[in-house]
C-alpha cells in the first residue's frame, strides 16, 4: 500500500500511567488469621446453638427470614435493577401455598418448602413478563399494584388462604422448638447465600450486571436479555417462596393481614437498601440487626415515655430515615463494612473504602 | 463465499430513510472498511447487520446462512463481534470481568448449573480466565486486567474494547470507530494491531472508521455511504481519489460542490 508509514521504533514501549499492581498473597501467617476468624464466628454459632438459653431465637428466625426475602429483593434490586414495591405478595404467596400444600393436599413441610419456592417463581416470572415492557418507575407501579392486588384479593380468597381465620402450616418435625427452626431457617439462608454467590460468580451473574447497566452491551456479548431477565425473577420468586414458607411454619398460623405494605414489602426494601445492593453479608447482619432492634429498643426506651408510648411508629421512622441516610452518604450500605471482610477473607488486603462507594456502583442504587 | 453479507438493508426512521438498499461484501479474512460523513447511516447499517436494528427490507447473510430473523444476542453466538461507537463496555467491572461476560456464549455449563456450583462451572470458570488473561496479554492491557473500566482514558477502553468483542470468539469483527479517542500515533498503532489480530484469531473485520490513513493502510475494500446510500465502493487508494467521495466525505470541495456553496453565500449575503 502506497501510503504506509514507517512505524516509530520504540512507541510500543511506551508505558500508561498506571501503577503495575502485583497480585498480593497474605503470608502463611496471614492465612492462619483468616481461619481463626472464620473459627471464631464458628464457635459463636456453636456456642449459642449448645447454649441453654434461647436467647431470643424466634426473633433471630424472623431475622433470618427477613434476610432471604431481602436478598430476594436484591436480586430484583441490585442485580437487575427493577425496584419491587410488592414483595408482601412474593412472600405471601410462598406462605400461602405452603399452608395450601399442608391443609389441602396433607404434605409436609419439606414439601411446602419447595411449593413455596416453585408458586412464588411461577408469580415472579409473570411479572417479569410485565418487566420485559416496562422499566424504571412505571415497573415499580406495577409491582406496587400487584402488591396490592395480593393483599386485597389473592389473600382474602378463602379456599386458598382460609380467610380471617387464616391457614395453618406447622414447623417440620424435630424442628419444632424455636432453637430448632432457628437452625431450620439458618441452613436455608446458608444454602441460598451459597447459591447467590455463585450466582454472581458465574455465567449469570455476569450476564445480569451487563443487562442492568447496558442491555444492548449484553446482547453484543450473545446474552438474551430477555431470558435472563425473567431467570432473575425466577431466582427472586424462588428465594421469596422460601422466605414465605419459613415465614408461615415460623407462625404456625398464616393470616392475610401480615402480608402488607407497610410490615413487608417496606421494611424488607429497607433492609436490602440499608445492608446494601449487591452485598449478601451486608443484607444479612442488618437483617438481624433490624430485628433485635426492633425487639429490644422499646426495652431500652422504657425510661423514655415518648419512646415505649410509640414505638410502632418510632421503629418504621427511625428505619425509614436510615434507609435515606444511608441512600445519600453511603450507597452501599452495610456492605461498605462487611464486603472488605469478605475480600480480606479471599486473601486480598483489607481495605474499607468509606467514599461513598466508588461512582456509578453507588450511584446506579438510588432509584 | 463472503463471511457476511448485506442485501439492500432499507430502513426507515419516521420521515428519515436512514439506509437505501444498502448491500455489502465482507470476504473471509478481508479488512472492509466503511466510511462516509456524520449521519450518512454508517452505525445503522452496524446495527442492521448485528441485529441491533430490524430492516424494513434486504436481508443479512452470515456465513452462508440467513441470519436476518435473528436477535443480536444469536448473531453474536454464532460468530458476530462488534464494538460501539460510544464504547460497549460493563462499565462498573473491571477489565476482566468485562473479558469473562463477554464470553458468554463459549461457556457450556447452564445458568442454573453454575448457580448450584457444578464441577463443570468451576473448572469452565478457570479456563475463562485463562483464555481472558491470553487475550488482554495479546492487545498489551494485561497491566490493566484488574482495574475497573470506569477512569480509564477513553482511548484505552476503545482498545479493552476490542479485546472484549474478540473474548467474544468472533469470525467477523465489527468496529465502530476503533481509532476515536487516539493520536495519530495510537491510531497508526491500532492499525498494527489490527492486522496481526487478523491473523492471530482468522478474523475477518468490517470496519467503521474516519482516520483516513489508517483506512487506507489496512483495509483491503472500501465501501462509502453518503445520505443512507451506497456512493460507492472499491480499493481504498481509488475510492479515496473518488471526486464525489472526496466532496462528501473528505472535506475538499468538488468544484460543483464549490460553485454551489458560492451561490448560497452570494444569496445569504444581503441578509
Amino acid at each position: 500500500m502506497a501510503t504506509t508509514v514507517e512505524r516509530p521504533a520504540d512507541d510500543a514501549t511506551v508505558e500508561l500511567p498506571y501503577a503495575r499492581e502485583e497480585r498480593f498473597r497474605p503470608t502463611l501467617g496471614g492465612w492462619a488469621g483468616r481461619a481463626a476468624f472464620v473459627l471464631a464466628i464458628a464457635a459463636i454459632v456453636v456456642w449459642y446453638v449448645l447454649a441453654n438459653k434461647p436467647f431470643r431465637a424466634d426473633e433471630l428466625s424472623a431475622g433470618v427470614i427477613i434476610a432471604i426475602g431481602a436478598l430476594s429483593l436484591n436480586v430484583l434490586v441490585g442485580y437487575t435493577g427493577q425496584i419491587s414495591l410488592g414483595h408482601q405478595a412474593f412472600i405471601g404467596i410462598g406462605a400461602f401455598s405452603t399452608a395450601y400444600v399442608f391443609g389441602h393436599q396433607h404434605y409436609g413441610f419439606y414439601v411446602g418448602l419447595l411449593a413455596g419456592a416453585v408458586v412464588g417463581a411461577v408469580q415472579a416470572v409473570l411479572l417479569g413478563l410485565i418487566a420485559l415492557r416496562v422499566r424504571g418507575l412505571y415497573f415499580a407501579l406495577v409491582t406496587l399494584a400487584w402488591g396490592f392486588v395480593a393483599e386485597n384479593a389473592i389473600f382474602r380468597i378463602v379456599s386458598f388462604t382460609g380467610g380471617g381465620a387464616g391457614a395453618r402450616a406447622p414447623r417440620p418435625s424435630g424442628f419444632e422448638s424455636d432453637k430448632a427452626y432457628l437452625i431450620m431457617c439458618g441452613i436455608v439462608l446458608a444454602v441460598i447465600l451459597l447459591v447467590d454467590w455463585r450466582l454472581v460468580a458465574t455465567k449469570a451473574g455476569r450476564a445480569l450486571q451487563a443487562v442492568r447497566e447496558s442491555p444492548n452491551v449484553a446482547s453484543s456479548f450473545g446474552v438474551n436479555v430477555r431470558a435472563y431477565t425473567l431467570f432473575a425473577f425466577a431466582v427472586a420468586g424462588v428465594y421469596a417462596g422460601l422466605a414465605g414458607a419459613l415465614f408461615a411454619a415460623r407462625r404456625g398460623n398464616v393470616v392475610a393481614v401480615d402480608f402488607t405494605f407497610a410490615d413487608v414489602a417496606l421494611p424488607y426494601l429497607i433492609v436490602t437498601v440499608v445492608g446494601g445492593l449487591r452485598r449478601r453479608g451486608g443484607i444479612v447482619v442488618f437483617a438481624l440487626l433490624y430485628v433485635l432492634g426492633r425487639e429490644y429498643l422499646p426495652d431500652w426506651g422504657a425510661s423514655i415515655s415518648f419512646l415505649r408510648d410509640n414505638a410502632i411508629y418510632v421503629i418504621p421512622a427511625l428505619s425509614g430515615l436510615l434507609a435515606i441516610v444511608t441512600l445519600i452518604f453511603q450507597p452501599e450500605g452495610l456492605g461498605t463494612f462487611t464486603a472488605p471482610i469478605g475480600r480480606w477473607l479471599k486473601g486480598d488486603r483489607f481495605h474499607v473504602d468509606v467514599s461513598g462507594g466508588g461512582g456509578a456502583e453507588g450511584v446506579d442504587a438510588r432509584p | 463465499m463472503p463471511v457476511l453479507e448485506a442485501n439492500e438493508l432499507s430502513i426507515r426512521f419516521g420521515g428519515l430513510q436512514a439506509l437505501l438498499d444498502v448491500s455489502l461484501k465482507v470476504e473471509e479474512f478481508e479488512i472492509v472498511g466503511l466510511i462516509g460523513p456524520n449521519g450518512a447511516g454508517k452505525t445503522t447499517c452496524f446495527n442492521c447487520i448485528t441485529g441491533f436494528y430490524r430492516p424494513q427490507s434486504g436481508r443479512v447473510v452470515f456465513e452462508g446462512d440467513d441470519v436476518s430473523n435473528l436477535g443480536p444476542h444469536e448473531r453474536s453466538a454464532l460468530g458476530m463481534g462488534r464494538t460501539f461507537q460510544q464504547v460497549g463496555l460493563v462499565k462498573t467491572t473491571s477489565v476482566l470481568d468485562n473479558l469473562l461476560t463477554a464470553q458468554h456464549s463459549s461457556i457450556d455449563y447452564g445458568a442454573v448449573a453454575g448457580m448450584l456450583g457444578s464441577p463443570a462451572s468451576l473448572r469452565d470458570e478457570r479456563v475463562l480466565r485463562e483464555r481472558a488473561d491470553s487475550i488482554l496479554e495479546i492487545l498489551g492491557l494485561d497491566h490493566l486486567r484488574s482495574l475497573p473500566v470506569q477512569g480509564l482514558p477513553y482511548g484505552t477502553l476503545k482498545r479493552v474494547e476490542i479485546a472484549t468483542a474478540l473474548a467474544t470468539d468472533p469470525d467477523v469483527l465489527l468496529l465502530d470507530e476503533p481509532s476515536s479517542g487516539m493520536g495519530p500515533e495510537e491510531a497508526h498503532r491500532l492499525g498494527d494491531e489490527l492486522l496481526e489480530l487478523r491473523n492471530l484469531f482468522d478474523l475477518s473485520i468490517l470496519m467503521i472508521e474516519h482516520h483516513v490513513p489508517l483506512v487506507v493502510r489496512v483495509c483491503d475494500y472500501v465501501y462509502v455511504l453518503n445520505f443512507g446510500r451506497m456512493l460507492t465502493e472499491g480499493l481504498p487508494g481509488d475510492v479515496q481519489r473518488h471526486p464525489e467521495v472526496v466532496a462528501a466525505y473528505l472535506g475538499e470541495e468538488a468544484p460543483e460542490a464549490e460553485r454551489e456553496a458560492e451561490e448560497l453565500e452570494a444569496k445569504l449575503e444581503p441578509a
